[in-house]
């Protein structure tokens, strides 16, 4: 990290407060080692690091561990008890469920992951402007918010996958759509403090464009706040996908995500508890990864949220 | 106290009318057609689709079907589901206490034994109790309601016979639902409970009472407590919201006649109406809730009713 020269006296004071504010100025984020000690530092985020890494590597190495295609159909060895050969056992199609809950976990990372950047991108774009600009701006775009975020999160995104249709895809979007004003919020909430900063002042005294300041001045101090919102996101995210998939409203059979998988062993849940029991144990385990990762995160970015 | 008590209900009266406002809009603006989704299953002629949405008005201007649709709201009228022909008001009354009743519940058990769990994970801070507490919460937050309902029905329904399966009816309906919405509110709240409680904890007035000899059971509750809890107030209500969105899914694991079922079904056949009366219905009930709890809070922190 560089230290800034202290800039030599001027006849303008005003200038040369504004100059040295723009030379010293830097988002108040930690540095990434700083970050990444104090993350292995806390048991539980060490924790969340290892099963998500677990998690990810075993999903990205699928075809690794198993040889079974996930919608491959074996009617003489349906519903199977877990064994050697199928650790999670089969279902009614014969369909090997260590394999549909590894391939599983790929739609459901992925669409996570999706899900919260279409999250952040609008969030991002109508709280920089809202927090940016101000007054009637702020004030329409923030009231329309308020109103959104005034039902449960299910419904918003239900009306969504009413025009859109029922389909992983719509999902996603409908997820991520839904999730919109919660990140708006934050992106403003975080551009209204960045915005008294006098760094900015300086900036804008100057004459620097509003999109240049938002851009390079004001975007950094967003992230911090963002990325912990997002983190336990993706959590959240992946649960409405299953929850949604499992109503029959996201991802449709025989496509082998997690919410789809538990909802076909509804059915037979007192001849082949296995089929709901492992794809549901899989979501729990894929959620709580991230969550104890975004708890981790949360203390770093802000202890005044920790949970200790 | 009159002032934040009228200055909240007409802040909620306006959050409902753009709730309204945006549940239509959202609806007619968004791609896809409605009506030749709902008609597919029939494979339905040109022409009845047509005659379907003169009859739903949706080839009228936007706004004339603004003001149609804000002048039956005024008068009751949600519409007719394209389905059963039942009027969509009439259907949503009719199922509404179910929801209620579960959502009511499943709060109920969440603030009740957050609370406990949280105030006994911070009164025996680093125990054992405390941090496997924190730990099983943590599971509850990651598990989908759905599965611990089904993993309810299997264990409790299905192999012990304590509870009925599925349905709507007495108590005994009402327990396995409502404790599997109620799992992800007790973890949540005996977390905040206990962080909340931790700092009061701290505080210099907690001091003077130990020094002076208050004996800690009547620190806790008789002082600590009080403070802690405001915070909570708050989560209540988001409790209650969550208990109602979650109620769409608990429902339909347990075949409960309540809107959650209702929004479900209808958004499972596009009945258009069914989908706006009870989306905005369940929005209503949610708006109504957190103005219960606002109100609540300001009985209970009187920083809040004088700011």
């Amino acid at each position: 990290m560089t230290v800034a020269r202290e800039p030599q006296e001027s006849a303008s004071p005003g200038v040369g407060r504004a100059a040295s504010a723009l030379l010293t100025a830097r988002p108040s984020t930690p540095g990434w080692r700083r970050a990444l000690r104090q993350l292995t530092r806390n048991s539980n985020t060490l924790i969340g690091g290892i099963l998500l890494v677990l998690l990810v590597g075993a999903v990205l190495a699928a075809p690794l561990l198993t040889k079974y295609d996930p919608l491959e159909t074996n009617t003489r060895e349906r519903l199977q008890g877990p064994s050697i050969e199928h650790p999670f056992g089969t279902d009614d199609l014969g369909r090997d469920l260590w394999s549909r809950v590894l391939y599983g976990g790929r739609l459901s990372l992925r669409a996570g992951f999706i899900a919260v950047g279409i999250a952040i991108i609008g969030g991002s774009l109508i709280g920089l402007i809202a927090g940016f600009y101000g007054r009637w701006v702020d004030m329409l775009l923030m009231r329309l918010v308020d109103v959104l975020m005034a039902m449960p999160g299910i419904l918003l995104t239900m009306i969504f996958i009413f025009s859109l249709g029922p389909s992983l895809t719509n999902a996603m979007i409908a997820i991520g759509l839904a999730s919109v004003p919660e990140y708006a919020r934050i992106v403003r909430g975080s551009v209204l403090s960045a915005r008294e900063q006098t760094y900015v002042e300086a900036a804008l005294v100057v004459g620097v464009p509003a999109w240049r300041i938002m851009g390079r001045h004001i975007l950094p101090n967003v992230v911090a706040p963002v990325l912990v919102v997002a983190t336990i996101g993706i959590g959240g995210a992946i649960l409405s996908l299953a929850g949604l998939s499992f109503l029959g409203l996201g991802a449709q059979p025989p496509t082998p995500e997690w919410g789809v998988i538990v909802s076909d062993g509804r059915a037979r849940l007192r001849t082949a508890w296995w089929i709901t029991t492992f794809s549901g144990l899989a979501i729990a385990f894929a959620v709580l990864a991230i969550n104890l990762v975004g708890d981790g995160l949360r203390d770093i970015f802000d202890p005044r949220l920790r949970s200790r | 106290m009159g002032t934040y008590i009228v200055r909240r209900i007409l802040a909620s009266f306006l959050v409902i009318f753009g709730l309204i406002t945006v549940v239509f809009f959202l609806m007619r603006l968004l791609p896809g057609d409605p009506v030749s989704l709902m008609m597919t299953e029939f494979a339905a002629a040109a022409e009845d689709m047509e005659r379907i949405r003169e009859q739903l008005g949706l080839n009228d201007p936007l706004l004339v079907q603004y003001f149609r649709y804000l002048g039956n709201l005024a008068r009751g009228d949600l519409g007719e589901s394209v389905f059963t022909h039942r009027a969509v008001g009439s259907q949503v009354l009719s199922q509404l206490p179910a929801t209620l009743e579960l959502a009511v519940a499943s709060t109920f058990i969440g603030v009740v034994f957050g609370v406990v769990i949280g105030i006994f994970a911070a009164a025996w801070r680093d125990s054992v109790f405390d941090r496997l507490s924190m730990l099983v919460s943590l599971f509850f937050i990651s598990m989908p309601s759905f599965w611990v309902g089904l993993l309810f029905i299997y264990i409790f329904a299905l192999n012990l016979g304590w509870f009925p399966v599925a349905g709507t009816g007495g108590l005994g309906h009402l327990v396995l639902p409502a404790v599997a919405l109620g799992m992800r509110p007790i973890a949540v709240l005996s977390r905040v409970v206990r962080t909340s409680m931790l700092e009061v904890l701290r505080q210099d007035f907690v001091m003077t009472a130990r020094a002076k000899g208050v004996l800690e059971r009547r620190i806790l509750f008789g002082h600590a407590l009080r403070n802690a809890l405001i915070p909570v107030i708050t989560l209540i209500g988001i409790q209650f919201g969550y208990a109602l969105g979650g109620s769409v899914i608990i429902e339909t694991v347990f075949g409960r006649q309540g809107i959650g079922q209702l929004a479900v079904g209808a958004v499972q056949k596009h009945d258009y109406p069914l989908v706006q009366g009870t989306v905005l219905f369940i929005g209503i009930v949610f708006v109504f809730a957190n103005l219960i709890v606002d109100l609540l809070y300001g009985v209970i922190d009187p920083r809040i009713r004088y700011s």
